[in-house]
């Protein structure tokens, strides 16, 4: 062992020599390196400064940012962050942007007391309030308080545009103008709310309809309840006769329909269907196709939202074929697979079961990963295929 | 008998490797630094004294004492030069908070899979933080990345401004994740940033001219020459990688395949491809000149200038580097008569190398490199003997088989280290795909050669798709067998080093016949199988890891083969899903994990003994709360672990006073403040604490 080291430290004279060399190499390496990175480091001084600019400029066009203070070309309007219109803040250099955003803070009664303040304003980068600071000139001429209350006031405080008088003399709901409702003391609001209403068709038919409207209180519906006053009109008759005709056509038209098919129904046939508007055709389709189609009538009822008694309507004219597309169960793709009876987590296990175990085989299969009950696995049943 | 003078570099080398692993682990300061060059300086001096005086014996050895120290003293320094960030000018110093012009030179364009990655080399900062703008000379290498949609528009050379806010790279420290930071660290670079292509400004008009840009637009214009022949995306991969080193992304798929079967060396331009090159070259000169002295004069010349531009085009990737700076110690020692010992070779050019770049020491290509040939030139002599095969073809076969045998036995442990997994096929596919490759290598080099005749180029042309088809099929035909690779073999640093031992001491005691190596041999095996056994004993135990995943919330529990994932992260989403991948697989495939089920941190499940409901984990030996919202009631339940989430305000003092933690785990979906105040409070009250942010993913086995 001893004599092992002894002979690892031992340099024949030749090899001292040409470490010596060697060590005289790598100095001289290490000298021409660091004079290396240094000459090519001591640069141009005129030429970067070309490089900055162009590149500055570059950024600058592109942020929209159109002002930097070594840039003379363009001369800037000194502005009060506290009056200026936007278009006197974009001339002076403000992006448009930043701009929208003081003006809003301005209209939600923000105030700038100092200069720092404009910092406070979203999207004013240190660099941005560097090169406007110069520019911005506060006047002293309106004491802070003033200037917010005024601004408050202006902004919040309920305008007084609505008369000051009330005019209460009866009225028909159903019949009223747009500025007799005015009168009466309703916010524009509501008086297109209540407008809305009835140009969508319905009709007031008891006092109580009118408290239905949203943005009348209590209170107020207490205040004009005795001016309301129903005439009997021919326009409401007329009214009223339209809709009913349009309700019995609708349901005869249901009752004569053939059988419906509705795993190969259209769009245009659903419609049809007493109860079924666009919404709910839409539903039925969309659910037919993430299904793969319906094995039975009662799978209706799994829609969203669909009413029992429209599903007790229409389910004597349903008729039902054999056409079912079936899913193939170790071809799932959790981005893919949207079939309502397996949840993402179902499919995300069964993926994980397929690559850790190989594919499904059977439904036994399936119980076995103990993520389906008995009553999901017969739903199910009909529309998995194992190959 | 074993005679150190005949490889006087491996002397050197040795302790110059030892003072580039020390200076990166004790990550040296400046004050460290100067007193390190202070001591090499005097060693020189003592080595100048000892070298002119008289050496008797003891000073001969105290010469190697001296000398040995100095290069462990060089490494450290070199080491802290090549370092950029030790540098004054180096544009990390700077104030980096706000977005900066950046001015540099692009030294790499590499596509990834969604970005193309730059690599700058910084030379100016334009700051702007206060009104006037100022320009800083600067050092510095920086990562930029940015959408894939400008392919042809940057090229290396470019002189470019980008205006971003650079950030530290930093590794999440995922339980056996790569570590990109070191990575990068490595290839001396610390920063990165993404930005659109909207924030880079390219200075077209001062391409710059040297070498390595020239190099990289040659690559560009002979992989345009080969297009045409290549029609296929994979075989375009393949082709131009093979000859060219090109860097595709399209290829991931069919790079996947070579690096399972272990026919990666195949791919990547190394040694072989340096040395076909080298034959080949030999061959056409002496076609044409005849007289001998002339002829090694011009050929070796001539090829060793051929052999650098390849080099050269190809990217100066280490493993090339290796091959290329070999080739040209044995073509002087040729031209002046001297016999080359392959091992010192071998040590002198990594020596050379690692002057040049300490951090080379860490490229996997450089280490594979290395160790594959050195493992040849070590074990192929006995392992060629041990069969003897009279017909020539099946000696040449079993010599490349012997040839992938002997690089193996030292790639092995570091391939598994890394990459956990082992190619069994890799005989079979050098057997099969290492002549192809060699005929495509001189038909691809025709196409090039012939490119001004154009029928002939065609044929070259169509032989060398015909290769690289046969090639891939060959490899994708064998990844495709069954039992292709071990894969989940999971290898510590420590393990790793005792296996080098093992081989090192059995081959010393096998082919050396030193019956003394055998004592240290058989005591690193126990070493070995005692660390393993216990490894196994922990494997199969329950366990909980707490993955660090930027703002959200990710736990596994484990219990045998089956591992609940605890999570708000929405799996849905492809990018997120990718994320919990990212983070998870490498443990799961450690634990052998085989069924995964998966519960958001509102819900909850109870599989196989473990399980998670209100908040808290249970089924291992010790129960965990999660805490991700103020607890309304404190209850009397014992839990020993609590983990913070979602910056969740909750006093420590409560805490303490009602469930008194063994632990507590700071999550890394809260905020860098709350962070830190719940680790103070941890620090008054003395509880065990873990920040997953900064400290990387728990990892508890029970």
């Amino acid at each position: 062992m001893k004599k092992d080291i002894q002979k690892y430290f031992y340099h024949t004279r030749s090899e001292r020599t040409g470490t010596l060399v060697l060590l005289a190499l790598i100095v001289l390496s290490i000298v021409f390196r660091n004079v290396q990175l240094n000459s090519s480091n001591d640069f141009d001084a005129h030429y970067s400064q070309q490089l900055a600019q162009q590149a500055q400029s570059f950024f600058l066009k592109k942020e929209s940012v159109s002002n930097l203070s070594n840039d003379d070309n363009i001369s800037l309007n000194p502005f009060n962050p506290n009056e200026a219109t936007k278009e006197e803040l974009i001339s002076s250099g403000v992006p448009s942007r930043i701009a929208n955003i003081l003006i809003h803070y301005r209209e939600k009664g923000g105030f700038f007391k100092t200069k720092d303040d404009l910092k406070k304003i979203y999207g004013v980068t240190p660099q941005l309030f560097a090169a406007l600071e110069s520019r911005v000139v506060l006047h002293e001429s309106k004491p802070f308080a003033q200037n917010y209350s005024q601004n408050y006031s202006q902004n919040y405080l309920p305008k007084n545009d609505t008369p000051k008088v009330r005019i209460l003399k009866n009225f028909d709901p159903n019949l009223v103008t747009e500025e007799e409702l005015l009168a009466q003391g309703l916010e524009k609001r509501v008086v297109k709310i209540w407008l809305n209403y009835r140009t969508a068709g319905k009709i007031f038919r008891k006092k109580e309809d009118v408290e239905k409207i949203y943005g009348i209180t209590p209170a107020f519906f207490k205040e004009i309840e005795n001016f309301i006053q129903f005439s009997e009109n021919q326009f409401i008759a007329k009214n009223l006769e339209n809709t009913n005709k349009l309700h019995n056509a609708k349901y005869t038209a249901s009752e004569a329909i053939p059988k419906l098919d509705i795993n190969s129904a259209s769009m245009e046939e659903l419609l049809r269907l007493h109860g079924i508007g666009h919404t709910f055709a839409s539903r039925i389709i969309k659910y037919r196709e993430d299904l793969g189609g319906f094995v039975a009538v009662n799978q209706l009822k799994e829609i969203e939202n669909f009413p029992d008694s429209t599903f007790n309507l229409i389910a004597p004219s349903l008729l039902l074929s054999g056409l079912i597309q079936q899913t193939h169960i170790n071809k799932l793709n959790i981005t893919e697979t949207k079939h309502p009876y397996l949840t993402k987590k179902q499919v995300s296990i069964l993926q994980r079961y397929k690559i850790n175990h190989g594919d499904l085989k059977s439904l036994a299969d399936m119980s076995s990963l103990g993520i389906f009950s008995a009553q999901q696995l017969d739903k199910l049943k009909p529309y998995l295929a194992f190959d | 008998m074993f005679k150190w003078h005949t490889y006087p570099f491996v002397r050197l080398v040795v302790p110059l490797i030892i003072g580039i692993i020390f200076s990166c682990y004790f990550k040296i300061s400046e004050t460290q630094f100067y007193v390190f060059f202070a001591l090499c300086f005097i060693l020189s001096c003592c080595l100048l004294f000892l070298h002119f005086k008289h050496t008797a014996s003891l000073k001969t050895i105290l010469y190697g004492n001296v000398l040995s120290l100095l290069f462990i003293g060089i490494g450290v320094n070199l080491t802290y030069i090549n370092d950029e960030t030790h540098r004054a000018d180096y544009f990390g110093k700077l104030n980096l908070d706000a977005p900066q012009i950046v001015i540099g030179e692009i030294t790499d364009v590499t596509p990834t899979a969604n970005n193309m990655r730059l690599t700058v080399a910084t030379s100016r900062l334009v700051l702007s933080d206060s009104s006037k703008q100022k320009i800083k000379s600067v050092i510095g290498n920086l990562l930029i990345y940015t959408p894939k949609d400008s392919l042809s528009a940057f090229f290396v050379g470019q002189e470019i401004a980008v205006n971003c806010k650079p950030n530290k790279i930093t590794t999440l420290h995922n339980p056996f994740e790569f570590d990109f930071a070191q990575f990068w660290h490595t290839k001396n670079i610390h920063y990165q940033c993404f930005v659109s292509t909207d924030a880079i400004k390219i200075f077209t008009a001062s391409p710059k001219k040297d070498i390595f840009s020239a190099s990289a637009a040659l690559q560009t214009q002979l992989s345009d020459w080969l297009q045409p022949y290549l029609k296929t995306p994979n075989e375009f991969y393949v082709g131009t990688a093979l000859i060219l080193g090109a860097k595709n992304t399209e290829g991931s798929d069919i790079k996947n395949a070579y690096i399972q079967t272990g026919a990666m060396h195949i791919l990547a331009v190394s040694g072989m491809h340096i040395m076909l090159l080298w034959m080949a070259l030999k061959w056409l000169v002496g076609l044409f000149i005849k007289n001998k002295k002339a002829n090694t004069l011009i050929g070796t010349l001539g090829g060793l200038a051929v052999i650098w531009i390849f080099a050269c085009v190809t990217g100066l990737g280490a493993s090339v580097l290796r091959a290329t700076v070999m080739a040209t110690f044995l073509g002087l020692g040729s031209l002046t008569n001297r016999k080359a010992n392959a091992v010192n070779m071998l040590a002198a050019s990594s020596f050379f190398l690692l002057v040049i770049n300490p951090n080379y020491l860490f490229d996997i290509g450089f280490q594979f490199s290395y160790l594959a040939v050195l493992s040849i030139v070590v074990f192929y002599p006995y392992i060629f003997k041990w069969f003897f095969f009279p017909s020539r073809i099946l000696r040449a076969l079993w010599e490349i088989t012997a040839l992938g045998l002997s690089a193996q036995i030292l790639v092995t442990p570091l391939s598994l280290l890394y990459f956990h997994r082992f190619g069994t096929y890799f005989w079979l596919t050098g057997l099969l795909a290492i002549p192809v490759s060699t005929v495509a290598l001189y038909a691809g080099l025709l196409v090039f050669l012939f490119h001004w005749i154009q029928p002939l180029a065609w044929c070259a042309g169509k032989i060398f798709y015909v290769c690289v088809y046969l090639m891939n099929t060959i490899i994708l035909k064998t990844n495709a067998l069954p039992f292709g690779s071990i894969s989940g073999v999971y290898l510590s640093l420590f393990t790793v080093v005792i296996i080098y031992l093992i081989i090192f001491f059995t081959y010393s005691g096998i082919y050396q016949k030193k019956l003394r190596a055998w004592n240290p041999a058989l005591l690193s095996i126990l070493v070995l199988t005692s660390f393993g056994a216990f490894k196994f004993q922990t494997k199969t135990h329950s366990a909980i890891c707490i993955y660090n995943t930027p703002n959200k919330t990710l736990i596994d529990i484990f219990s045998e083969n089956t591992c609940l994932t605890i999570t708000n992260i929405d799996t849905f989403n492809t990018q997120q899903q990718k994320q919990l991948d990212r983070a998870t697989h490498n443990l799961r495939e450690y634990k052998n994990v085989n069924h995964f089920f998966l519960v958001p941190t509102d819900d909850s499940m109870h599989v196989n003994k473990i399980g998670y409901a209100n908040g808290v984990l249970f089924g291992m030996r010790e129960r965990w709360l999660l805490v991700s919202e103020p607890i309304e009631k404190f209850t009397q339940t014992p839990i020993e672990n609590i983990i913070l989430a979602n910056n969740v305000t909750v006093s420590m003092d409560s805490i303490q006073k009602y469930f008194s933690p063994k632990k507590i785990i700071i999550d890394a979906t809260n905020r860098t403040e709350t962070a830190e105040k719940f680790l103070n409070d941890c620090h008054r009250l003395k509880i065990d604490v873990h920040d997953i942010k900064t400290q990387g993913a728990y990892w508890m086995d029970y």
